[in-house]
């Protein structure tokens, strides 16, 4: 009696750590459901969204201009902020504002990326706080879940901003 | 043994709280992707830097306690994932931090100053710092040779990957690795601003 017990416990510990690490693995490496809060990303993701964020592309240095991302804040690192990729490593910004009538032009330095909210009244991002290290990445957006009548996969930016260059081909 | 150490590293064992990883100051990319500590054992002080052939060069230059057998200097330190779940580090502690030039890259240095001190740098472009909010700065022990805050400026406690807590190889210097700040680096005023 007390054996039978025993070995029970034992092997709900066994399968409880089994799925662990696989959870744990699925999470890292594949992906994870992101409820989004906030207005920086409107009109593309409004309030309580629900997407899903790959990570294999970030592991692999996949993440190209455009993409929509998911990376920790660099000021409170258990935040995280969603936020659209406007420029890689080596690309120009514009850093002025529409209305200005001098253009400034800022390069993103290496190994770092330009995030910008679609929504650019009301959006902290790198207009505020300069660029931000690549590795603070955490995944690529590639999916929205919730609500239904707008399931699938993301629009294109709606404001413009992504510099296109001759460069971008190779 | 370096690639297994860091396959395990890669195979997501950070459910575990601890992970091996490999220092040799090789010239070997892979390796450089961990950079490399040097041991001083007869201060058991680390001298912590970027594995380049600068570093090559310091080590020979080191030979007699860095590499007394003549062996390849290859020295394991464990590296506690558990103990910065929550970001929360010390100054003179030893982390190790996934570089913010290249995101393949991690990066061994120690902590000088955590978010809101004032530092004085040494060879960055202002000459005194304040460590803005979630940032803190660290730097190599050997100054001059290192990668570190002094060229890419304070770095956020978001890629803060691991703290090495143990130096596991060789077994003739295992220890426990204190946090202990270098003579004349710190913060300045500390008494004053708590």
């Amino acid at each position: 009696m007390f054996r039978s017990v025993l070995l029970k416990t034992l092997g709900f510990v066994g399968y409880t750590v089994q799925y662990g690490c696989i959870a744990h693995c699925a999470f890292e490496y594949i992906g994870e459901v992101v409820v989004c809060s906030g207005p920086s990303m409107e009109p593309t993701i409004v309030n309580h969204d629900i997407v899903f964020s790959e990570r294999m592309s970030r592991h692999l240095c996949k993440i190209q201009k455009g993409d929509i991302v998911i990376a920790k804040s660099p000021f409170d690192p258990n935040m995280n902020i969603c936020k659209r990729v406007i420029g890689l490593e080596g690309d120009k910004i514009c850093t002025s504002g529409p209305s200005d009538l001098f253009k400034t032009h800022k390069y993103v330095p290496k190994g770092h990326v330009w995030l910008e909210g679609d929504n650019l009244r009301n959006s902290s991002d790198s207009r505020s706080y300069g660029p931000i290290p690549y590795a603070l990445i955490r995944g690529r957006v590639c999916l929205k879940l919730w609500p239904p009548h707008s399931v699938g996969t993301l629009s294109e930016s709606p404001t413009r901003r992504i510099i296109k260059t001759d460069s971008d081909s190779d | 043994m370096c690639e297994l150490c860091f396959a395990t590293n890669s195979c997501g064992l950070s459910l575990q709280c601890c992970v091996f990883v490999n220092v040799s100051p090789d010239v070997n990319d892979t390796v450089e992707t961990l950079s490399t500590l040097q041991f001083g054992s007869s201060i058991r002080q680390v001298a912590l830097g970027k594995a380049t052939k600068n570093i090559r060069v310091e080590g020979a230059s080191m030979q007699p306690f860095l590499n007394p057998d003549g062996r390849s200097d290859c020295d394991v330190v464990l590296l506690n994932r558990w103990s910065v779940r929550n970001y929360q580090v010390q100054r003179g502690d030893i982390v190790s931090v996934l570089s913010p030039k290249n995101p393949q890259q991690k990066i061994i240095k120690r902590v000088i100053g955590l978010e809101g001190d004032f530092i004085r740098t040494l060879g960055y472009k202002n000459r005194y710092v304040r460590v803005p909010d979630g940032h803190f700065w660290i730097e190599g022990d050997h100054h001059g040779h290192s990668l570190d805050s002094n060229s890419f400026g304070p770095v956020s406690v978001g890629l803060l990957h691991g703290r090495a807590s143990h130096i596991i190889w060789p077994p003739n210097r295992w220890q426990q690795i204190k946090p202990s700040l270098p003579p004349n680096r710190g913060p300045l005023d500390t008494e004053e601003e708590d």
